[in-house]
């Protein structure tokens, strides 16, 4: 894919973390009234969320050759990952899928948000940022 | 689009009678054994007889290796595209098939569809 260095890089628009603890307090209230005492540990598989805006770079735009290198890279995660693009105010596509992705029709200029949800969701929107 | 992981072979015309329309079960036949992978085959057609050529060839097969290729309901250039990208991510057989139909449905124009 035409990679190049990021002259227009990942907008980091809303990076925020949310990581839900929702289901750890209702199995501590579940499962024993007392203050949960274990030390902090980190969850098993922690659903995080991640959503950034990347702006299209390629004077081709989102090409179906780029299009496969970004669809082989979100494959690789486990994260759900979606996209949508704003430009257009599409919906959000399954990143995941080269036809959902092709849909987006994204030309040079356009933003598209980048969303993952999932124990890799971070490092997947950090890989994914920079094929943009 | 597979990044050259993944065989993908053609058989269109008629090859005895030097006719470039049509298919012919012996061509199809051939394809499938060239490129014939014991993770399985799909097979991508378009109209006509390719469906009746393909099912043939499909009956010239042996059964064990019949039962590991299948006829897909997508349509041919952009069923092709997909398959081979997520055959190259290597889903199965009919997870292959499953983006490839997938494609009948997906709008070429936005807002349309």
């Amino acid at each position: 894919m035409e990679n190049r260095p990021s002259q227009a890089g990942p907008q980091e628009e809303r990076l925020e973390d949310s990581q839900h603890h929702q289901q750890s307090g209702l199995r501590n209230n579940a499962r024993s009234p007392l203050p949960d005492c274990r030390p902090a540990q980190p969850e098993t598989s922690p659903q995080l969320s991640r959503s950034v805006v990347v702006t299209v770079s390629d004077p081709r735009g989102l090409h179906l050759r780029s299009g496969r290198d970004v669809v082989r890279l979100a494959s690789q995660f486990q994260a759900r990952i979606t996209a949508a693009n704003l430009s257009r105010n599409t919906h959000a596509i399954d990143l995941k899928s080269i036809i959902q992705l092709m849909q987006l029709q994204a030309r040079q200029g356009h933003d598209l948000q980048l969303a993952a949800t999932g124990p890799d969701a971070v490092a997947a929107i950090e890989a994914l940022s920079s094929l943009f | 689009m597979a990044g050259g992981q993944v065989e993908i072979g053609q058989a269109g015309g008629l090859s005895d009678v030097g006719e470039t329309l049509g298919t012919d079960a012996l061509k199809i036949l051939s394809a499938i054994e060239e490129v014939w992978c014991e993770d399985g085959v799909l097979l991508l057609m378009d109209l006509g007889s390719a469906v009746m050529s393909a099912e043939l060839a499909l009956e010239m097969l042996p059964e064990q290796r019949r039962q590991k290729c299948l006829l897909s309901n997508a349509p041919l250039v952009e069923g092709a595209i997909v398959a081979a990208l997520h055959a190259s991510l290597g889903e199965p057989l009919q997870a292959v098939n499953a983006v490839a139909e997938a494609a009948l449905s997906a709008p070429k124009l936005p807002g349309a569809g």
